[in-house]
């Protein structure tokens, strides 16, 4: 599982009330969108991995034998999963991206809320990277008086814009990228089917957007 | 780079960009390329602003010396010396905006300017709410003027319903700019902060008043002969200094070091390395193993807390 910021029931429904083939929970940082169940979770036997730093800031109690602390850079295997940290840049205690490996999708990169990544990646099979905001909207609205810049000022400081996302994918190998999810888009400040045409035009990969309730099928190393 | 010698090193780049930017000058003036005006010494204002320059730091508290572009730099100096501009009476200010510096005239520089082209003084008065402020226009010259301004002293400070500045020319013509509080917030607006600087909170008829002389300046700085020289800043904001900032700092720490991830293959045996030892982010060097899915997570065992570290899986 990765990430927790739904409500529980949500989750409960999302996995047909199956915590059987739960083996975990990956959490990149302590923000409500992400963290929010993580205690039912962990009260529900759900093991938390999650960095030093975002347990800290949720409070979590060192003796809980459910948290497991990660670092960036540090490998684990969960289940059939095998897990690289690694570094992202958000304004929290200590954000974490993942490299999720697993037979059957190959390895996955995940990136949310992270205003840009320091690292490259290599033998990626599908990507699901944050793409928060576009310049241009942001500037218009600011413009007009519709965003402060207060808020603005935060957001370039910690969510990645689709400029900086499509920049990152360039920056990577993506020969056997087969699928990349953009996510964490913003409500005000992005346009679903400009981005997704952005990415489509800078990568030549399937571009979902993810959202409520989306379904994504094949996602796997082979495209089918 | 020790904390010790950094000041003498940015005290060098200074001087070199100063004698970059007045031997640009000298050559240009030279030339006939630019006049400067009489009663101005670009050396000196250059001098001053190098060493505004070198305690002049950006949000990521990095020297500006260092962070902007030696272009910038040297471009932003050119535009003070132009324009005749002194730093040090805060007649202009430096302001990075990511790896670029650039000048903003202050007000007192708008001042200083109007003065080399004919005006004589300028005086500002915000109008405070239960003053007794009237105005007329005359017919023939368009030209506005004050009938009265009575000021109740109880009332003196309170609500600003608007502010006026007359400024006086040599030949002795006056003309007056008045300007009401909503004219002056859509002002404000266009600015940075959006007049919610702690300066326009706390003393918002000096800031009123600033406002007013600016645009009272403006019409006969615009209109001189060099009107070119003065242009005014963009009145849209492309970037803030915020934006600005952080893209350079993305530019310069995105995608960077060699790629990390899990080799080629699928099979749970393989080993992970890190394949450089120079490599700018450490990538963990302890070989990958095919694990039970309980083993303990190797950074779990070192307790940032630095409280004893009590057994993770109990059972």
């Amino acid at each position: 599982m990765l990430e927790c910021g739904v409500l529980i029931n949500e989750i409960k429904v999302g996995i047909n009330f199956n915590f059987y083939n739960v083996v975990g929970c990956l959490l990149s940082h302590e923000h409500g969108d992400h963290a929010k169940s993580h205690e039912t979770l962990m009260r529900y036997g759900v093991d938390l991995y999650t960095s030093a730093g975002t347990a800290r800031a949720l409070a979590i109690s060192v003796d809980n034998h459910r948290l497991k602390k990660i670092a960036a850079n540090d490998i684990l295997t969960i289940g059939e999963f095998r897990i690289l940290a690694f570094k992202v840049e958000h304004d929290c205690a200590e954000p974490l991206g993942f490299i999720i490996n697993h037979p059957e999708s190959g390895n996955i990169l995940f990136i949310t809320d992270s205003f840009y990544v320091s690292n490259t990646f290599k033998n990626i099979h599908n990507i699901m990277i944050e793409a928060n905001f576009s310049d241009a909207i942001v500037k218009e609205r600011m413009a007009n008086g519709y965003l402060p810049d207060y808020r603005a000022n935060r957001l370039f400081k910690s969510h990645m814009s689709l400029e900086t996302c499509i920049k990152t994918l360039q920056a990577n190998d993506l020969s056997q990228v087969q699928k990349i999810i953009l996510l964490h888009l913003s409500d005000g400040n992005s346009n679903a089917e400009y981005f997704k045409n952005e990415v489509i035009k800078a990568t030549g990969k399937p571009v979902t957007i993810a959202d409520k309730g989306v379904k994504i099928e094949h996602f796997n190393q082979e495209p089918f | 780079m020790s904390v010790q010698n950094q000041a003498p090193q940015i005290a060098q780049e200074g001087k070199t960009i100063v004698d970059l930017t007045l031997t640009k000058i000298q050559q240009l003036e030279a030339t006939n390329s630019i006049l400067i005006p009489k009663d101005y010494s670009a050396a000196n204002a250059i001098r001053a602003a190098a060493l505004i320059l070198a305690d002049q730091k950006n949000r990521s508290d990095v020297p500006v010396l260092q962070a902007c572009t030696k272009e910038s730099i040297c471009n932003a100096l050119l535009k003070m010396v132009v324009q005749g501009l002194n730093p040090v009476k805060r007649q202009c200010s430096f302001i990075p905006y990511g790896n670029v510096l650039t000048l903003q005239r202050e007000y007192q520089g708008s001042i200083a300017i109007a003065k080399r082209y004919g005006m004589k003084s300028v005086v500002a008065n915000a109008i405070f709410q239960g003053d007794d402020f009237a105005f007329e226009v005359d017919v023939e010259t368009g030209r506005k003027k004050i009938l009265k301004h009575v000021s109740p002293f109880e009332s003196y400070g309170d609500a600003i319903k608007g502010a006026y500045a007359i400024v006086e020319m040599e030949d002795g013509t006056k003309n007056v700019e008045i300007m009401t509080m909503p004219q002056i917030q859509s002002a404000w607006n266009q600015g940075q902060t959006k007049g919610t600087s702690s300066a326009h909170k706390n003393f918002p008829d000096q800031m009123a008043c600033k406002t007013v002389i600016n645009r009272a300046t403006k019409t006969i700085i615009n209109s001189s002969d060099d009107a070119d020289l003065f242009e005014d800043d963009p009145i849209t904001i492309q970037e803030t200094p915020t934006s600005a900032d952080v893209k350079t700092h993305i530019s310069q720490n995105a995608n960077a070091g060699n790629p990390i991830g899990f080799d080629e293959g699928n099979s749970p045996k393989e080993i992970h390395q890190a394949e450089e030892a120079e490599k700018s982010i450490p990538v963990p060097t302890t070989p990958f193993e095919a694990a039970p899915p309980a083993e303990p997570i190797p950074s779990a065992e070192q307790n940032q807390d630095g409280q004893p570290q009590s057994t993770l899986f109990p059972y």
